[in-house]
């Protein structure tokens, strides 16, 4: 397994998902940005305080109301199972968004700078079982969004800054109607996981949208606090010492390096006296 | 009302049908497969698909061959940022895939694009939705 694991974990060995899921475990899997639930080995669900829950999908993405919702909360037996058997939802719906919210949060659970941290045997999730996912498949899609994401913009600081609207040049490629309701909410001040819970969709949709409308230059990329290489699976700059600089510009910019204004100026200055 | 299984398993009985597949356009995730899968490799034909699926949903060159009316290309208007295509079913060769947004897994004003790379195009069915899997949303 190829899963970051926390090193110096408090306990001798932290718990990996696979070996719960090879010893067929039942309980939560507490990581550091969130928690996935298995049962008999398989995950049944996944939550992160990054990702809405499936509560926010179905309500504040309007497929739900928020009564209809309450209605369903606290049900013995399952919330989802109460959902489809009152006529509310139908199988494939709950399904659906039980997935996309699963795959969402086992994302950031299981991803890049969250390890396992302790498992909480027998805990079960109040939505109660509605389609189980193998482990070995739940860990192979974490490391396929993250190449995806790398694939789409290798700057991940997007992902967890506060969205700054920037004026494109006239080549960007046009914004789309789902990503115009994210530029909509970016005010300089919600970072992307909060323009998803304000949105009612996943975070990691979200994030793929920031990313494009980065790439296009609709969306300003900052600097990287942290020296750090861009992307934890992109190729680039894996071995250099330093991270290419955050472009500020258009996918155009990507491959200079950092513009030194001042060095330009002069640059210009002197150009211009031997004219 | 059926699940994704049961959604898949009515796929199949589409004539000559090989697999299927349900599949978040967004993010290129396989939500269920059976059957047959391109070259074995079940993650590149849902990222592949997914990729083909977002196009016809959001690019407009895919929107202005819509059937009928001049409505297509004004999509992102008249639904308030939402995508006015929920529900979008894919046929290739080999392979027919039910792409899903599971933000809005399905609402009574959703519609379908139906393609067919074979080259029989792209149409939609509003309200009704596609007849192979229609069944499954609604």
């Amino acid at each position: 397994m190829s899963l970051p694991h926390r090193t110096g974990a408090r306990t001798g060995h932290a718990p990996s998902l696979a070996g719960l899921a090879a010893e067929r475990a039942s309980g939560a899997l507490l990581c550091d940005a969130g928690t996935v639930y298995l049962r008999d080995g398989q995950v049944v669900h996944a939550e992160s305080p990054v990702a809405p829950g499936i509560e926010v999908l179905l309500t504040t993405g309007g497929r739900l109301t928020a009564d209809s919702w309450r209605e369903a909360a606290g049900r013995a037996g399952g919330v989802g199972r109460f959902l489809v058997d009152s006529g509310r939802l139908s199988d494939a719906e709950l399904e659906i968004c039980h997935l996309g919210a699963l795959f969402d949060a086992a994302y950031f659970a299981l991803g890049h700078g969250s390890g396992p941290r302790g498992f909480q045997r027998g805990a079960a999730h109040w939505l109660g079982p509605v389609r189980p996912v193998g482990a070995v498949a739940v860990e192979r899609e974490t490391r396929r969004r993250g190449k995806l994401l790398a694939a789409l913009w290798p700057y991940p600081q997007v992902d967890t800054e506060p969205v700054v609207l920037r004026r494109p040049d006239g080549r960007a490629p046009a914004v789309t109607p789902r990503q115009r309701a994210v530029l909509a909410l970016a005010d300089g001040v919600r970072t992307p996981a909060r323009i998803a819970r304000e949105l009612g969709r996943p975070a990691f949709h979200t994030l793929i949208d920031i990313r494009r409308l980065a790439a296009a230059g609709h969306v300003a990329t900052p600097r990287p606090t942290r020296p750090e290489h861009p992307d934890r699976s992109g190729p680039p700059a894996r071995y250099a010492a330093s991270a290419p600089p955050a472009p500020d510009r258009g996918p155009g910019a990507v491959v200079f390096t950092d513009p030194d204004i001042d060095l330009l100026r002069r640059l210009r200055d002197a150009l211009e006296a031997t004219l | 009302m059926p699940g994704i299984d049961e959604c898949l398993l009515e796929a199949m009985t589409v004539n000559g049908a090989r697999g299927a597949a349900v599949i978040e356009w967004t993010t290129g995730l396989a939500l269920g497969m059976v059957g047959e899968v391109r070259d074995e490799d079940p993650e590149a034909t849902a990222a592949e698909t997914a990729e083909l699926a977002r196009m016809a949903a959001e690019q407009r060159a895919f929107a202005a061959l819509g059937l009928g009316s001049g409505k297509s290309g004004a999509d992102a208007d008249e639904t308030d940022g939402e995508p006015a295509v929920e529900d979008v079913i894919v046929t290739t060769r080999t392979c027919t895939t039910c792409c899903a947004s599971s933000t809005r897994p399905s609402t009574a004003a959703s519609s379908s694009i139906c393609g067919s790379t074979a080259g029989r195009g792209i149409w939609r069915s509003p309200g009704s939705g596609c007849a192979t899997c229609a069944g499954g949303w609604r």
